[in-house]
This record gives C-alpha cells, sequence and structure tokens, in this order.
C-alpha cells in the first residue's frame, strides 16, 4: 500500500477498498501517534503533530500496515432500518434519476431498498454518511442546491448520501427520511458509524 | 458572571477557541479561529491561555457595552478601534470599566477582527471545543451573535497580562504569499498548469466564508470529468474544480470532498487564511514538507517566548 507525504503534517496511504481502510484506521488510532485517522473510498489520511513527531516514526507505522490488507471487516449487527419517502417533494429527483438510468420509479425503489448495504464512510459534515450504492452512476447537479433538508437521500457516483444536517448540497435527491442522523445537543450525537449496516425501506 | 452586552453584532460575528480535533472520520470540522494567530495573541497579552474563547468579527463591524471591570485585546483585521470614544491600539492591553462602549468600524485591511476578554468567554462546550460551527449550530452559543445578547466570563486566565512583542505583530495585508505542498492530484493539473499554479498572482474572490474562498484567475487546465471519489481534505487544502478555478478551504471545511487536492498550504501558513478578503492577490510559493517543518519549527520557537504552542493552534 503505497504512503505518500502530502505536507509537513498530513499524509496518505492508498487502500484497495473502504473496509480495508476502516480496519486500517483502527490499527493507526491505537498507536496514539495522529490527531486525525480519516478513512475514505481508496485511501486513508492522517494528520499528526511534525513537532511532537517525526517523519521516519509515521512512515514507519503507515509501512507497516500490509497485514491488513486482506482482514475482514466486523461486522456489526443486524442492519439499522431507515424508513424513507420516496419521490415528492422528499425525493425531488426521483423521476429524473430513474430517467437517466432507463427505468421506472418503482424500480428504482425496488432496487435501492432490495438488500441491507454498508456505509462506506462517514464524511463531507457532521454525521453525513456514504452508503453503498445500487451501482447506478448518475451525476452530481450541475448547480448544487442552496439548500438540502437534513434526513435527504441523495444518489451520485454509484453511492447513495444521507444528509445530515440542512444545508447545500450537489446530489440528486430521490427521498428523505425522518430519523434525525445527527443531534449536536447529544452526548454521542451521531446515529450512523462507518462499517455500519442499513436497510432502506419505503413508506 | 456576565462581561459584556453586544450593541452590534456584524455580518457573522461568533465565539472561537480551541479547534475541534479527531473527529473528522465522523465528518465533524475543525473550526477555531479563521485567524488562529491572532485570537492566540491577543489571548495572550490579557493573560489568558493561549487557545481561550473570544469573539472573531468577520466584516469589522461590531460594538458592545462592557458590564464589569477587565482587560481587552484586539487582533486581526486593520479597522478603527475606539472604546469609549478613545482610540484603542491593536495588541494593547487595554483596561475597561463597567459602561465602556468597543465600537469597530471601517475594515481597512484584512477580513476578521478578534477580541480576547481577560479570563475567556464562556460557550457550549461539544465533542471537546466551545468553538461555533453554525452548520450544525455547534459550541458557541449555537448561532452567531445577536443584539442583546450578554456574554459570560470563562475562567482562562492563567498569567499576569504581557505586552506582546513588535516583530509577532504583523499587520494583515492584501497581498498574501502562501506556501503549500503538492497535493494528492496536484498530476491532475496539464504540465503548463502546475506551472502556472506557482507563477501567477490569484485574486481572491467574493465567494468567502468560514468553509472556504475561492481564487480568480485564467482558469487552470485539470483533467477531471467530476468523477473523482471523494477524499479527505483539510483547512489549507486547495481543490480545482473542473472549472479551473481553485477553491482553498478555511477552518470549517468538510472533511471530504470530490474535486482533485492539487495543492496544501504549509501549517505555518494557515493562519492568514482567516484575513483573506475579496480582491487580495494571491501568490502560491511551492515547498518541499521537508522545508515547510523547518519554517513550522521557527515560527514555533517565536511563539514559545510569550507561551503559545503552535500545535495548540
Amino acid at each position: 500500500m503505497t504512503v505518500t507525504q502530502i505536507s509537513e503534517d498530513i499524509a496518505t496511504i492508498a487502500v484497495p477498498d473502504a473496509s480495508v481502510g476502516r480496519v486500517i484506521a483502527d490499527r493507526l488510532r491505537a498507536t496514539g501517534l495522529f490527531g486525525e485517522i480519516v478513512p475514505a473510498l481508496e485511501e486513508v489520511a492522517v494528520q499528526f503533530d511534525p513537532l511532537a513527531v517525526t517523519w521516519t516514526q509515521v512512515e514507519a507505522v503507515l509501512a507497516d500496515l500490509d497485514d491488513l490488507a486482506a482482514v475482514p471487516d466486523t461486522v456489526m449487527g443486524a442492519p439499522l432500518m431507515i424508513e424513507v419517502r420516496y419521490g415528492g417533494e422528499d425525493g425531488p429527483d426521483l423521476e429524473k434519476v430513474a430517467g437517466q438510468l432507463g427505468i421506472g420509479t418503482a424500480d428504482l425503489v425496488d432496487q435501492h431498498t432490495a438488500s441491507p448495504v454498508q456505509i462506506e464512510m462517514m464524511g463531507f459534515t457532521p454525521g453525513f454518511a456514504y452508503v453503498q450504492g445500487c451501482g447506478w452512476q448518475v451525476p452530481r447537479r450541475a448547480r448544487p442546491r442552496a439548500f438540502v433538508p437534513a434526513g435527504s437521500i441523495g444518489v451520485a457516483g454509484g453511492m447513495s448520501g444521507l444528509y445530515s444536517l440542512g444545508g447545500p448540497g450537489g446530489w440528486p435527491l430521490i427521498g428523505r427520511t425522518d430519523l434525525t442522523l445527527f443531534d449536536g445537543r447529544l452526548d454521542d450525537p451521531f446515529t450512523l458509524l462507518a462499517g455500519q449496516w442499513i436497510q432502506f425501506r419505503a413508506v | 458572571m456576565r462581561v459584556l452586552t453586544i450593541e452590534k453584532p456584524g455580518l457573522q460575528s461568533v465565539l472561537q477557541g480551541a479547534p475541534r480535533t479527531g473527529f473528522r472520520h465522523r465528518g465533524v470540522p475543525r473550526s477555531g479561529a479563521a485567524d488562529a494567530y491572532s485570537l492566540a495573541l491577543a489571548n495572550r497579552a490579557v493573560g489568558n491561555a493561549p487557545l481561550a474563547t473570544g469573539i472573531e468579527i468577520p466584516g469589522g463591524q461590531f460594538s458592545c457595552t462592557f458590564r464589569t471591570e477587565t482587560m481587552i485585546c484586539i487582533l486581526g483585521a486593520t479597522a478603527n478601534l475606539a472604546l469609549s470614544s478613545r482610540p484603542v491600539r491593536p495588541g494593547t492591553t487595554v483596561p475597561v470599566k463597567p459602561g465602556d462602549r468597543l465600537l469597530i468600524s471601517g475594515l481597512a485591511d484584512g477580513m476578521r477582527v478578534y477580541v480576547a476578554v481577560r479570563g475567556g468567554l464562556k460557550a457550549r462546550s461539544i465533542m471537546g471545543s466551545p468553538s461555533t460551527y453554525l452548520p450544525a449550530r455547534l459550541g458557541g452559543i449555537g448561532r452567531a451573535l445577536q443584539v442583546g445578547d450578554d456574554l459570560a466570563l470563562a475562567d482562562d486566565a492563567i498569567d499576569e497580562p504581557q505586552a506582546l512583542p513588535a516583530d509577532l505583530l504583523i499587520p494583515p495585508s492584501t497581498r498574501h504569499v502562501l506556501r503549500c505542498c503538492d497535493g494528492a492530484e496536484f498530476e491532475s493539473l496539464s504540465p503548463t498548469s502546475q506551472h502556472d499554479l506557482f507563477e501567477r498572482d490569484f485574486i481572491v474572490s467574493s465567494r468567502l466564508d468560514r468553509m472556504g474562498v475561492g481564487l480568480e484567475g485564467p482558469p487552470l487546465e485539470i483533467d477531471s470529468q467530476g468523477t473523482m471519489k471523494s477524499a479527505p481534505v483539510f483547512p489549507g487544502t486547495i481543490q480545482c474544480p473542473e472549472g479551473g478555478a481553485p477553491f482553498i478551504l478555511l477552518a470549517d471545511a468538510q472533511t471530504t470532498g470530490g474535486y482533485p487536492r492539487v495543492a496544501q498550504i504549509i501549517a505555518a501558513d494557515r493562519f492568514q487564511l482567516g484575513q483573506l478578503r475579496p480582491g487580495d492577490q494571491v501568490r502560491l510559493m511551492r515547498v518541499t514538507p521537508a522545508a515547510a517543518l523547518r519554517v513550522l519549527e521557527a515560527k514555533a520557537a517565536a511563539l514559545k517566548s510569550i507561551g503559545i504552542p503552535i500545535s495548540a493552534l
């Protein structure tokens, strides 16, 4: 796995997929060397204090992860059911996306709710989840929406995205859930976790 | 204890202090002062811990009335500063009496003014940080400051007030040199644009907030069809969308993004980002990570003398 030093305090390791990235992130977290460890789809990025740890130390840890390339991700219990209102005001781009895929909207909903899917990574904003999609290669909107309501579910680049906060967003929207995905007033504000299984259900 | 009441909150003034670190893998931005250097210096002038919570005032329009006797220090963007009609010099420790009115107006250079109050200000700590992140209403008072808000004192005074060394007080300029290392997708730029990135002046666009700031100039040629998978980004990351206009990420930057990352501004220069203002000139300067570390070491040594650990900023 290739290690790249980006700047004096940031480095990345290329990973074969997100599940390997999550396993690597757990190992790196246990070292206590890094302030931030961000597993993504094709890499894990780390940020560290270069005045406290040397690049030689960091490189040694990052270069010693090959044994994890084939470690299975931990399976996390039964999938969390997420009830979704597809189409209409809640999913204003449903018909357009179905058109781009050359299928009917009912088929699109059937495919999206067919089986449990895994959360590949968390990112973008607090509690936003990038979820395994149905392989639908639909483009992002040319113009992002200025406001996407919290709970909206978008699809782009083969994935689904769950918007945890109201705010700007560029993914075509197919539905919305009432489930609170992030509540900053709670001690543990997050509903979802990278690696977790979820199941969409149409209501 | 109530220390001041907001009269004119300005555009989007917020409480900022220690950054929110260790949660980027769950999508939580860093936050903290966009120009952490100015706030840390102002804090040290009034004897506070360097990361005590203060007020960040973008656009430099602000007034408040003090309710108790205290000390303040103001730093950051250049503006007219007056305490009950007496002019205030930036970077000095100013004694304040109950009823005194602070008025900040007429922003000249830079973007954000910082007010530190002895003791620091009370803010709601979320995930280990009192800093405000408006999109999720985290930290601070959960929103931007409004008319009539009463702010209370925290307990972050750790030393006697001190005079700041003149060589540490750098007034903001309208021309910025930002040193950066090659980003992960630097090679996505055409050879010509790889050269141009470091050989031309960019202009700061009006698309500017705590999440990021756009740069204007002749478009860069980038080989990207908007299909890049979302990848980790940090404050100081320079993204280049398909249109070829670079975008610099700031303190409240998202944690992942789908645009090519063409450069990463070095840690020692990230504080400057909080003072970029529409119309300013920006020149990017290419350095190696090893050179970036030497710059950071030198800056850390200079700040150590007044009790600021640069790693904490």
